[in-house]
């Protein structure tokens, strides 16, 4: 034990010095070590985490693969569904053969200039957050507009709406259609022309296409 | 200064001849200044200080090499994870025309998902339209109006000033407009009543009713509600059609 006030002293600075040294190396050394090692293990878990799920994807992407040509072929169906061409030549084909299978006649058919919907396709709302309008990044996608007169008994015209609607491959959204008829009574229709007014949708692949149509477009 | 004065010797030994008899008392002092112990103890304390802190320095070196040591470690863990995920990921790109199609076959669903919104099966629709309608009463046109999704850039949404009429609490996503003959009122009323209860239309009623007795000539207004919409694209239709 100290005897005396200068043994106290030394004794208490000692302590305090040594307290000090090791708050400064616990704060300029330790410490910081240590964060780094938390920030290394926390990449080693987020790592660990990511490899352990792309070894799950990869076991179920081995699965998948057995079917790899049904994934395409319904690719090819999707790609067909929404080309990336207006796809116009093969869209009238298909009217006609819808025609020939069902027996209407397509008397008349017009096709608009394209409209840009991918505000709609991206389902972003329409106006931004500073109330100016909304603009889409990446790829767009336009609309056709179409409108076709077509002509035949009520149970061809019925047919033909079945076809286009879900049997050919294109996706047709009928935004206006209009069914006159002659003849008729209760239970049975007499319609024998139908008007339609349709939207056929293009994404352009390449930014060729892409400014074509947004030169068509207007926009 | 200070004096200590030590015990007595032990008992003296059996007494010699009377002639060498000498006795011997045992004092010690310690004649050392206290300013001098004082000082002996403060140099003692003073290398005792400079040991503990000696031990307090080479603790931090060690607290801070064992914390290197784990940021080592740990380094070297991350690294081998990251090789095994590079090695997966080169794993993974074996199948990019499965991944590719997959992809590209999804992002184009989800967007015919949201373009064909408005989608509803029009040949359903017709015949819902005419199956209502009462012996007598013919319907001689009908036109058809969608206003949601891609629809909504061609056609005018507000077509519906009638949206005021829509009780049903379902969004109104379209009109219709119904022409026909009647024989009389009653027939007219009857249809649009039947209109009325079918899932997916809403708030029918006779725009025009004109002539006379035998034959009426009316045009009803439906609304048309999501309930109606579904199709190839989109999720089954709620309504009846």
């Amino acid at each position: 034990m100290p005897q005396t006030k200068l043994e106290r002293m030394w004794l208490l600075g000692g302590a305090f010095v040594a307290a000090f040294i090791m708050l400064l190396g616990y704060l300029f050394f330790i410490s910081p070590q240590r964060g780094n090692t938390s920030t290394v293990n926390g990449q080693r878990a987020a790592a660990l985490q990511a490899n352990s799920s792309l070894q799950a994807r990869i076991k179920s992407l081995e699965q998948e693969t057995k079917n790899l040509e049904t994934y395409q072929a319904q690719l090819t169906r999707a790609q067909l569904a929404l080309p990336s061409t207006s796809g116009l030549p093969d869209f009238l084909r298909t009217l006609q053969s819808i025609g020939n299978a069902t027996l209407a006649n397509v008397s008349a058919l017009t096709v608009g200039p394209p409209t840009d919907v991918s505000l709609v396709s991206s389902g972003a709302p329409a106006v931004a957050a500073d109330g100016t309008a909304a603009v889409v990044a990446g790829p767009h996608v336009y609309a056709l507009s179409i409108s076709a007169s077509v002509s035949g008994t009520p149970a061809q015209l019925n047919l033909f709406l079945t076809q286009l609607q879900t049997v050919q491959p294109r996706a047709v959204l009928i935004s206006q259609l209009t069914e006159g008829s002659g003849a008729a009574t209760a239970g049975k229709t007499g319609g024998t022309s139908l008007q339609l007014t349709m939207q056929a949708f293009v994404a352009p692949a390449s930014a060729a296409e892409q400014a074509q149509l947004s030169a068509a477009s207007g926009k | 200064m200070s004096t200590i004065v030590l015990p007595e010797a032990p008992a003296p030994q059996p007494a010699p001849p009377p002639a060498e008899v000498t006795r011997f008392v045992a004092i010690r002092a310690n004649l050392l200044p206290d300013e001098i112990a004082d000082a002996r103890r403060v140099r003692f304390m003073i290398r005792k200080v400079g040991v503990g802190l000696v031990v307090v320095v080479a603790l931090v070196i060690c607290g801070y090499g064992v914390s290197a040591w784990q940021t080592s470690s740990a380094k070297g863990s991350l690294a081998a994870a990251e090789r095994k995920s590079a090695s997966l990921t080169n794993q993974q790109r074996k199948f990019a025309p499965l991944v590719l199609a997959q992809s590209q076959a999804a992002s184009i669903k989800v967007e015919l998902t949201k373009l064909m919104v408005g989608d509803l099966s029009w040949t359903s629709m017709l015949a819902t339209l005419r199956k209502g309608a009462p012996a007598g009463l013919t319907i001689t046109n009908v036109m058809g109006t969608t206003t949601v999704g891609a629809a909504s850039t061609t056609t005018d949404a507000a077509a519906g000033g009638l949206g005021v009429l829509n009780g049903s609490g379902k969004q109104q996503v379209g009109t219709l407009t119904i022409s026909g003959t009647a024989p009389d009122k009653n027939s007219v009323a009857a249809y649009i009543d039947a209109l009325a209860k079918v899932p997916g239309l809403a708030a029918a009623f006779p725009a025009s009713v004109t002539g006379q007795g035998g034959k009426l000539v009316f045009t009803a207004n439906v609304i048309i509600t999501a309930d109606a919409l579904g199709g190839r694209y989109a999720a089954p239709a709620q309504g009846g059609h």
